[in-house]
Formats: C-alpha cells, structure tokens, sequence
C-alpha cells in the first residue's frame, strides 16, 4: 500500500465531513419536521436549537396522518404491490434468462436482441401508449395496472442470464443423470445458486415499484387504491394544504422503513452495483 | 456424457419457449406494442376519450411552431447538461479521493448512499421545504448569517439550479459506487510503479488512473444523461410544478402534461418519439465505445 501524505489525508477528511454534513442535516432536519406542530414550523428561522431540533416534540401529526390517508389500507396495498410485482418479475425474468443461458433453440438470438433493447426504453416515453393498452384492457384504475406491466423486465432477464451463464455446466450433469429435465436443473440446481443475486435484483425491483410515482399517479384514480407515494402528494397538495406538519409525518413513514430495510440488506444492493454497474 | 446432455437439449429445445413464454406475455403487450403504439399515435390528433383523427406530421410540425415547447427543450437541455458534469465531477472526485479507504468506510458510504433508496416523493417535499422562503432550513441559515434570503423555487431564475441541486444531491452516491467499482479493477502494481517513478498522488490520478477509468466515466455519463431527460418527472410535479413561468418545465413532464391535463395523446406521442429518438441514439453511442473497448 502507498502512504498518503498528512495534507491529503487532511483534504480528505474535510471533504467527506462536509459531504456527510450535506447529506445528514437536510435528512433530519425534514424527520424532525415530523414531530412539531405547524406553529413552530413556521417560527423556524437563524442558527438556533429550534431550527434544527423539536423544542415542543409531539406526536399528534402521526394520529392525524394515519387519519387523513386510512393507513392500513394505503400501507399494505402498497406493500402488495410492491411484493407482487417482485415475485412475479423475479420468477417470470429467471425463467426467461434459463433458455438464454442454456439452450440452443431458433431466434434466440432475435429474441435476446428485443430483451436487450427493451432495457433501455424507459417507461416514462411509452407512458401516452402504455395509458391506452391498460385501459383497452380494462385495467385502468385497477391495481392490476400497477403489477402487470411491470412483472418482467429487459434488464431482469439480462442480469439474471449473466449469472446463470456463468454457472459451470458441469453442475447441471447431476441432475439430468438422476433423470431430471430442464425444470429439475432450473430449480433444484440454478435457482438455489443464484440466491445472491435474486436478492439484489428482488430488491432493485422492490425500491423501483416503491419510488414508483408516475405510474399509480396517471393510472390511478380512486382513492381507495392510491399507494403510499400518491397518498402523500395527495393529501397535501388536495386536503391539507398548507399543513407541513401533517406532510412530514407521512415522509417520516414513507422513509423510515426504507432507511431500515437499506441498513438490513445493503450487502446485496451495493453487490448489485459492483456486478453489474445498471441501475434499476 | 456431453453428446447425451446434447441430445436431450435438442429434443426438449421446443421448451425454450415455455420457458420464454410468460416474459414475452408481459413485454409484447406492454413494452413492444407501446413502441409501434407510440409511433402510430404521433400521427394522429387524438383524446384522452379515444378519438382520433390522421393528421400525418402535424403533431411534429407544430412542435417546432410551439414556443413552450422550444423553451421546454432548452430547460431540458440546461438541465441535462449541469446534472451530468456537476453529478460526475462530483462522484468522481469523491471516489478517487477516498479510494484507498473505500474498503474502511463501510458507515460512510451507507450515510452516502440515503438519498438515493429514499423515493423521489420524499427527497422532493424534503427539498421543497429546505429552500421555502419563509422557513426553510436554508432561509434560517441564511438568517444567522446576516445574507439576504433567496427565493430559491419561486425565483424563475434560481429555480433550475434548485432542482438541479436537489437531483444532485439525491444520486451523486449512486454513480460514486458505480466509480469505486471501475476502480477496483485497476491494478495496484500500476500505482506503486508510477510511485517508484516520482509521480505524486495527483499524477498518478491523472496519468493512471483516469485513462484507465474511462469506460466507467462513459457508462456513468451516458446512464446520467438519459437519468436527466427521462426520469425526473417526479421533482418537476411534486416540487414546482414546471414553473416559476416555465423555468422547470423539463421535456418528461411537459409530455405528460400535454397527455394527461391537456388530453392532447397524439402531441404527447410526438413529443416522445422525439424523447424516443434521444434514447435509441445515446444508447447506440454507448453500444459502439463499448465494441472499441472490447477490440
């Protein structure tokens, strides 16, 4: 290893002290947001205790959010998308990436060609035709709209073929001895090695549906099926106009879990980047 | 053992598209038919009801007639090309200056890593907050510094560098662990041999590293440029809602506007075919520097 010299490390450690001063004091300054009431929101103001934490902590604002949007309702649709679609794209995508990966068969070439090609189309320039296929399909406003669309994916497939290719196939030799197929050799022998890279493809795909915005918000109009993104943008831009505080509760509900669920498994996301370099 | 591995595969081949079947289920209806769809609609006037009328090229020449549009475009054209340079500049910087301790700073990163996982309707209320005028966190800084408050998203003039600051902050990390991953390729022999030649950190970043770094900073660039044009839809709605007077109007959320408040389907297709185009050849460009790179 190179020595660093004193002033580099010096630099080195200014420059990521104000990074993390840059990335901590918005993210909390905004959670503590959710603990004051309105009137002391709008008294913020100088470098003083009371801008930056709670000087009355309350509450009262996660009671009137969790009455405003009928949480156990936005909650779990929310999570039932965002859980549908993972299992759905995670076992429709491997399944499609296995041929790829390990069987000759005509156009495969063509066939891996449109999968490719479909992971650079982002869904927000096909928004105006996807509109109109989901309501000729009668899905429009129905959570349907929301899973459907979204359970395979170019890039899944992709992501998936590059692991399952790079399984020897000497491994797969055990299971066709014993007699098995190609169902036997996808799930017993390549769907158990390939449980790393599930998990981080299963949670790209969780953190988009959960981010997912556009979508729910074009599609989706009655308010007994709105997810928890639209829940928020709603209520305070519709109902409580005005009222911070009762936003920043929901923020705080909308961000925590995320934070949590992050900590328990970023092993696997940033191994997903270091991989693969694509983002979801 | 392999000629029977062979023989099987070829007769069970016609179960590759069973294989393939449900995937092609989801994507033909709702990616590749979109694709035509889009085309197709672009040429018609047609409603948000259904109706439609053939008006050939009209949609896109009255693109080019319209002055929100032109103006949109150069919105999104500033917009793109800040994001890219400041968002690279930055993660770049930061990856090459904490490589060494890239393995050390494990609570670090994730810190880094927050404004990326948490969604866009979050990092867009937070920052709409943070630069209100009337209480804002940087309002009260401001304050206590005695400098004079900004109108930051009510100013048409600080409105874009607001947004672009806020896009900045929420995945800057993202693309530095894309950096840190390009960096652990290269071989540490080269640095202690640049070293053993006199050359000080700083050469070693320029003369070393960074030549040796250049797919990565290609990907990075062409991944963030089409971040800047397709998915920023979520701050532009939820933040300022394309003003003040336009100075946020980026293409996405123009498009979606034209669709979706204005019912006008076939102006919006035209507008993302235009999108559509970008995309085809950025991605084509990024295809063709990764073929050199692989020769």
């Amino acid at each position: 290893m190179l020595k660093d010299s004193p002033v580099l490390t010096l630099f080195r450690g200014l420059v990521l002290f104000v990074l993390l001063f840059l990335v901590v004091v918005p993210v909390f300054w905004g959670l503590t947001l959710a603990f004051r009431t309105n009137e002391e929101i709008v008294k913020i103001s100088g470098i003083t205790l009371g801008t930056f934490i709670p000087l009355h902590f309350t509450l009262d604002n996660f009671g009137r959010f969790f009455a405003a949007v009928s949480i156990f309702q936005v909650f779990p649709l929310t999570l039932f998308v965002c859980l549908s679609v993972m299992v759905l794209s995670l076992l429709i995508n491997a399944l499609a990436a296995y041929p790829f990966a390990r069987m000759a068969f005509r156009g495969k070439k063509l066939l891996f060609s449109i999968v490719i090609a479909t992971m650079v189309l982002p869904i927000e320039i096909l928004i105006v035709p996807l509109y109109r296929i989901v309501k000729d399909f009668g899905m429009m406003d129905t959570v349907s709209s929301l899973i459907l669309p979204f359970a395979a994916s170019g890039f899944g497939i992709f992501f998936l073929r590059q692991f399952f290719a790079g399984i020897p196939k000497e491994f797969d030799e055990a299971a066709v001895m014993d007699g098995g197929g190609h169902l036997t050799i996808f799930f017993k022998i390549l769907l158990p090695l390939a449980r790393g890279p599930l998990i981080t493809l299963g949670l790209i795909i969780f953190l988009t549906q959960w981010d997912s915005f556009l979508v729910p918000v074009t599609f989706i109009s009655s308010p007994d099926k709105v997810v928890l993104q639209v829940a928020i943008f709603n209520l305070y831009s519709h109902i409580y106009f005005n009222d911070t505080a009762i936003l920043f509760a929901g923020i705080f509900i909308a961000a925590v879990p995320i934070i949590f669920l992050f900590l328990a498994i970023q092993k696997y996301y940033v191994a997903g980047i270091s991989s693969s370099g694509i983002k979801g | 053992m392999t000629d029977i591995l062979l023989s099987r595969q070829r007769k069970l081949s016609w179960s590759a598209y069973l294989f393939l079947a449900p995937a092609f289920l989801v994507i033909v209806p709702f990616v590749l038919y979109p694709v035509f769809n889009l085309f197709y609609i672009s040429l018609f006037k047609a409603s948000l009801l259904g109706r439609m009328k053939f008006i050939g090229l009209g949609n896109f020449v009255s693109l080019f007639t319209n002055d929100d549009f032109v103006s949109s475009l150069s919105v999104s054209a500033v917009f793109m090309v800040s994001v890219v340079i400041i968002q690279t500049v930055i993660a770049l910087f930061v990856a090459l200056l904490v490589e060494a301790e890239s393995r050390r700073m494990g609570l670090i990163r994730t810190i880094f890593f927050i404004p990326v996982i948490l969604s866009f309707v979050v990092v867009s209320y937070l920052w709409k907050f943070i630069y209100n005028s009337d209480f804002g966190l940087l309002a009260a800084i401001f304050d206590g510094l005695g400098v004079q408050r900004q109108g930051f998203l009510s100013d048409p003039a600080q409105a874009l560098p607001s947004l672009i600051a806020t896009c900045v902050w929420k995945s800057w990390a993202f693309f530095m662990m894309i950096f840190f991953a390009g960096l652990k390729e290269i071989p540490q022999e080269l640095h202690e041999c640049a070293h053993l030649e006199g050359a000080n950190g700083f050469q070693r970043a320029r003369y070393v590293t960074l030549p040796l770094l250049k797919r990565t900073i290609l990907f990075v660039v062409v991944v963030t440029t089409m971040d800047a044009v397709v998915r920023v839809f979520t701050p532009v709605f939820v933040m300022t809602d394309g003003g003040p007077r336009g100075a946020t109007d980026l293409l996405i959320y123009f498009d979606w506007r034209q669709a979706f408040r204005l019912g006008d389907l076939g102006y919006a297709a035209s507008i993302a075919v235009f999108m559509f185009f970008f995309v085809l050849i950025v991605s084509l460009i990024q295809l063709n520097l990764g073929k050199e790179d692989h020769a």
